[in-house]
């Protein structure tokens, strides 16, 4: 090979190389992912926040919401008056207006004499789901309540 | 110039050519993804900013009760005096900041602290007449009104104490930001 055709695919490899150059540097901004942690920081303060202002809360009738969570305990039946009450008053009148197109699960836990999950509403599956942000408060001494939000898959984190 | 020449000086011009279409290229992509980065920052900044507002709201001594409880009679001396500098300062020129109480729900579905444009506010009449009967579902804390359109970024649950009956509600926080697109 003589020496102008070697200088010519020298000159066609530095061609290549800076189209190369250029497609690695386009993909990592179209393909990097974003960083979802403080997003994730910020419902899991959310998540937190619902739990106690439900926990301090009153109901239509005046009394207190923690009564009802342990009276649905005590009744150890979903059917039961308190429990029938916290479903659609908790679900209907405040995870749905406050949470409006996040998926969540409520859960009340029993603590004694191990922990058992008593009692839950929901429109999200935490197995079948992303987890987004969590928060567990106390409500008696026996009980914990705990909310997890989560992301069925194709929908985005913050809507 | 012989048949040669003419060919090898073609060949310069299209390899030149090719150059400059990839330089160019390259800067339509740079200035492309600086504008969007510029453009989410200035998103972000907002958001945080929204954060920041919310959090501080709930722990405002002129407003709450306890931590993170806010004390609704309070929302009414608030905005007697919101118009001072200080508090354009510390909600800032563009934003809407309104509770809203959403359980129980109240039996009626006034603003009862919302101003009119000429910045008149009665807070007796809302207090004795909505505030006393359970009819205040939202309270305006502060309307900034500098944008043709409002869009709400952040809202956060908080705990409403009703001092005259000793009563705690679930409210919502929202904030909004004031664009003037």
């Amino acid at each position: 090979m003589n020496k102008k055709a070697q200088i010519e695919i020298m000159g066609l490899m530095v061609i290549v190389l800076i189209l190369i150059f250029i497609i690695i540097v386009s993909l990592r901004f179209l393909v990097s992912p974003k960083s979802d942690t403080d997003e994730l920081q910020r419902q899991s303060i959310q998540a937190s926040n619902m739990l106690n202002a439900i926990i301090r809360s009153n109901t239509p009738g005046g009394s207190k919401v923690t009564n009802k969570i342990v009276e649905c305990y005590n009744a150890n039946n979903i059917d039961s008056d308190p429990c029938t009450f916290m479903r659609e008053n908790f679900q209907q009148d405040i995870l749905n207006e406050v949470f409006k197109t996040k998926k969540y699960r409520l859960e009340f836990i029993a603590t004694n004499p191990y922990p058992k999950n008593y009692y839950g509403i929901q429109n999200c599956d935490p197995n079948q789901a992303t987890i987004t942000g969590s928060a567990t408060v106390s409500v008696s001494p026996r009980i914990l309540a705990k909310i997890i939000l989560c992301i069925q898959p194709q929908q985005s984190i913050s809507s | 110039m012989n048949k040669k020449a003419q060919v090898q000086f073609m060949e310069m011009i299209f390899v030149l050519l090719i150059l400059v279409v990839i330089i160019f290229m390259g800067f339509i992509f740079y200035y492309s993804f600086l504008y969007k980065g510029l453009e989410e920052k200035g998103e972000r900044f907002t958001e945080i900013d929204a954060i920041i507002l919310t959090d501080s709201v709930a722990s405002m001594a002129e407003l709450t009760h306890d931590t993170g409880v806010i004390n609704s009679i309070k929302i009414f001396s608030l905005v007697e005096h919101i118009d001072d500098d200080y508090y354009k300062d510390f909600f800032g020129d563009d934003k809407k900041v309104i509770l809203e109480v959403v359980y129980p729900k109240p039996e009626g579905d006034v603003d009862c602290t919302s101003i009119d444009p000429n910045r008149h506010f009665d807070t007796n009449y809302h207090f004795n007449t909505n505030y006393r009967n359970n009819k205040c579902k939202s309270f305006t804390i502060y309307d900034a009104k500098s944008g043709i359109r409002e869009q709400e970024i952040r809202q956060n649950p908080v705990s409403v104490y009703y001092p005259l009956t000793d009563e705690y509600k679930i409210g919502i926080l929202r904030i909004g930001v004031y664009k003037n697109e």
